[in-house]
C-alpha cells in the first residue's frame, strides 16, 4: 500500500470509529427535536420515526399560551441574569485582590474554593433552607438569588483572576498616576480589555443559575415562583404518555440559551473548570 | 511613604473592602451553613419536634433502616460504571478528534450539545427514548433483532439502573472529553516525533507518553465526574427505578429531609458522603503522587 491511501484508509477507520460514539451524543438530541414536532397520535404510536410523519409547531404554540410556562421563562431569565451581574459585581474586585496581593487570606479562599466544590449539596441544603427560613427568604427570589450567588463565586472568581492575572500592572500604575481611583481604573481601563473573560465568567453563572434544579425545587414552592426547571420538572410529574411532545417541546426550548452560549463560549469552559480545581 | 508609592500601593482598608462581599457571602451562605450541616447530621433535629445533640444515633437508626447499605451499593455501582465508561469514550474521542479525521469541526461542534441540556430536560429526553411502548430504544433494537421483545426498561429492577447511568454518561463526555483534548494539544510534537525516531511503536508512544501526560488531566476531571454524579439529584430521582433498585444516599436524604422532615436523618448522610468523597480523593491524590514519581 503505497503511504497516500494508507493515509485514506487511516482515516477511513477513523470515521468509522467515531461514528458510534457521536451517534449516542447526538441522537438522543435529534430524538427530542422529532418529538417535539410530533401531533398527539404519532408520538404514541409503537413505531416511532426519527422524521415525523406530520410536522407540527402546535406544542410550541401551546406552550406560548401557557401562563405558568411563559411566567416560568420570564422567572428563570430574571433569577439567571441577577445571579449573572450580582456574581461578577461582588467577585470583580475579590478576584483582583487575589490577583495582585500576597496576603495570608487567600491562600485560606484558595482552598476553600477547592473544598466548595467536593461539599455533598445536602450538606448546605438542609442550613441553608433553615438560614433563609429564619430571613424570611425562603421562596422568594431574593433569598434564591443569594443562595445562587455564593455557589458561583468560586468558579467565577478563578476565572476572573486568571483574566485580571494577565492585564498589565504597568498600564494600571499609569491609570493609577493620571489620577484613576480603583473602581475608575476598573471601569475605563482595565474592563474593555478583559471584557471576552468577564463575559465568559458571566455567562457560566447565567446557565448555572438557568440549569439548577435541586435549590429551586427545594426552596420555590409558590406557583407564582416557578422557574424554567422546576416546571420541566412539573411537567414531567403529569405528563401520561399522551403528552409527551409537550414536553419535548418545553425541553427543547429550555436547552436553547445553553446551546448558543456554549457554542460561543465551550473553549473557555474547560479552561475554567479545571482552572478553578487545579489552583 | 513617598507620594509615588501611595499612588500605586493599594491600602489595608480598600483589600479589606474588596474582600469583604465575598467574604460575607461565602462565610453565611456557605462556610457556616457546612458546619452546621455536619453539626445536623449528629442531632435529632425533626421540623416541629426541635432539636438536641444525639451523638452517632442517626447513623444506627439509618443502619437498622436497611436503606444505607442499598443506597451506598447503589452509588459504587453507578459511579464505578460511569467511570469507566466514560474514561473509554473519552479518552477515544479525545484522541480520534486529535489526529487526522473528516469533519473534525463538525464533531468537535456536535460534542458540546449534552452540555446545554438541562438536568431536567435530560430526564425528559430520555424517557421518552426508554419508554416500553413506542420508545426509540425499543424499536431500534426490535428493528435490528437485538432483542425479541419489548423491554421494560425503567420499571425492571435489573434495567432501570443502567438507565440513571447511561443518562451520567451522556452528560459528563463533553467535558472530560475536551478536558483531555486540550491536554493533548499541549503535548510538545518533537516527544512524539523523539519516540518514532527510536522506533517505538504507536502503541508505545500512546502508553509511554500520551498517558504520562494525561494524569493530572484524568485525576481532576475524574475526581470532578465522581462529585458531580454523587450530588446530582435530578437524574437519580427522576429516571429512578422501582423500590429500592436505584436508590441512593442523596435520593434517600432528599426524601427525609424535605418529605418527612427529617433534617438530622438528611444531614446525617451528608456526612457520610462527606466521609466517601474525602476518602475516594484521598487514594486517588496519592496514586497520581506515587505514579508521577515513578516515571521521574
Amino acid at each position: 500500500m503505497n503511504p497516500k491511501t494508507r493515509k485514506y484508509v487511516m482515516q477511513i477507520l477513523r470515521l468509522i470509529a467515531i461514528i458510534p460514539m457521536m451517534a449516542f451524543i447526538v441522537l438522543p438530541f435529534l430524538i427530542l427535536i422529532s418529538s417535539s414536532l410530533k401531533m398527539e397520535g404519532e408520538i404514541n404510536s409503537l413505531n416511532p420515526t426519527l422524521i415525523p410523519n406530520h410536522i407540527i409547531f402546535d406544542n410550541f404554540i401551546e406552550l406560548f399560551k401557557n401562563k405558568s410556562f411563559v411566567l416560568s421563562i420570564k422567572n428563570s431569565a430574571l433569577i439567571s441574569s441577577l445571579t449573572m451581574v450580582l456574581t461578577l459585581f461582588v467577585s470583580f474586585p475579590a478576584a483582583y485582590i487575589i490577583a495582585r496581593e500576597k496576603g495570608k487570606a487567600i491562600p485560606v479562599l484558595q482552598i476553600w474554593t477547592l473544598l466548595s466544590q467536593m461539599i455533598p449539596v445536602i450538606t448546605l441544603t438542609v442550613p441553608l433552607y433553615l438560614i433563609l427560613g429564619s430571613l424570611k427568604l425562603t421562596d422568594s427570589f431574593p433569598g434564591l438569588a443569594l443562595v445562587y450567588i455564593t455557589w458561583q463565586i468560586p468558579t467565577t472568581l478563578w476565572l476572573l483572576k486568571v483574566y485580571i492575572s494577565s492585564f498589565p500592572t504597568e498600564l494600571e500604575d499609569a491609570a493609577r498616576i493620571d489620577g484613576c481611583n480603583t473602581w475608575k481604573m476598573f471601569i475605563k481601563i482595565m474592563l474593555p480589555i478583559i471584557l471576552p473573560g468577564v463575559l465568559t465568567a458571566g455567562i457560566f453563572s447565567l446557565i448555572g443559575a438557568w440549569n439548577e434544579f435541586f435549590f429551586a425545587l427545594v426552596f420555590m414552592k409558590s406557583p407564582e415562583n416557578i422557574l424554567v426547571s422546576t416546571k420541566l420538572w412539573a411537567f414531567i410529574g403529569i405528563s401520561g404518555q399522551s403528552r409527551d411532545n409537550m414536553l419535548a417541546a418545553a425541553s427543547l426550548l429550555s436547552c436553547i440559551p445553553g446551546i448558543i452560549l456554549f457554542s460561543v463560549f465551550q473553549k473557555y469552559y474547560v479552561s475554567g473548570l479545571t482552572e478553578g480545581a487545579v489552583k | 511613604m513617598s507620594n509615588k508609592k501611595r499612588w500605586l500601593t493599594r491600602n489595608k482598608q480598600e483589600i479589606f473592602l474588596f474582600l469583604l462581599p465575598v467574604l460575607i457571602l461565602l462565610i453565611s451562605l456557605s462556610i457556616y451553613p457546612v458546619i452546621r450541616g455536619i453539626y445536623l447530621g449528629f442531632t435529632k433535629y425533626k421540623v416541629g419536634r426541635g432539636s438536641g445533640f444525639n451523638g452517632l444515633e442517626n447513623y444506627f437508626q439509618i443502619y437498622e433502616s436497611g436503606y444505607l447499605i442499598k443506597s451506598f451499593e447503589n452509588i459504587t455501582f453507578m459511579v464505578a460504571v460511569s467511570v469507566i465508561c466514560i474514561y473509554l469514550l473519552s479518552i477515544s474521542l479525545s484522541l480520534l478528534l486529535n489526529g487526522r479525521i473528516p469533519l473534525r469541526g463538525l464533531w468537535r461542534t456536535l460534542l458540546i450539545i449534552p452540555w446545554a441540556v438541562p438536568p431536567v430536560a435530560k430526564i425528559a429526553m430520555w424517557k421518552e427514548i426508554f419508554k416500553t411502548m413506542g420508545g426509540e430504544l425499543n424499536y431500534y433494537l426490535l428493528q435490528l433483532g437485538i432483542i425479541s421483545e419489548r423491554v421494560a426498561w425503567r420499571a425492571d429492577a435489573k434495567t432501570a439502573i443502567y438507565v440513571v447511568i447511561t443518562v451520567f454518561i451522556w452528560g459528563c463526555i463533553p467535558f472530560v472529553t475536551l478536558s483531555f483534548l486540550s491536554t493533548l494539544q499541549q503535548i510538545p510534537k518533537d516527544i512524539n516525533e523523539a519516540a518514532i525516531i527510536d522506533g517505538a511503536t504507536p502503541l508505545q508512544i500512546f502508553r509511554y507518553v500520551t498517558l504520562p501526560y494525561l494524569n493530572q488531566t484524568t485525576a481532576i476531571s475524574m475526581s470532578l465526574v465522581i462529585i458531580w454524579i454523587m450530588n446530582d439529584f435530578a437524574t437519580q430521582y427522576g429516571l429512578g427505578g422501582p423500590g429500592t433498585s436505584t436508590l441512593t444516599p442523596m435520593v434517600e436524604a432528599y426524601r427525609q429531609g424535605f418529605r418527612y422532615g427529617n433534617f438530622g436523618y438528611a444531614s446525617a448522610y451528608g456526612n457520610m458522603l462527606i466521609v466517601v468523597v474525602s476518602v475516594i480523593l484521598f487514594i486517588y491524590i496519592r496514586a497520581m503522587n506515587k505514579r508521577s514519581k515513578g516515571v521521574n
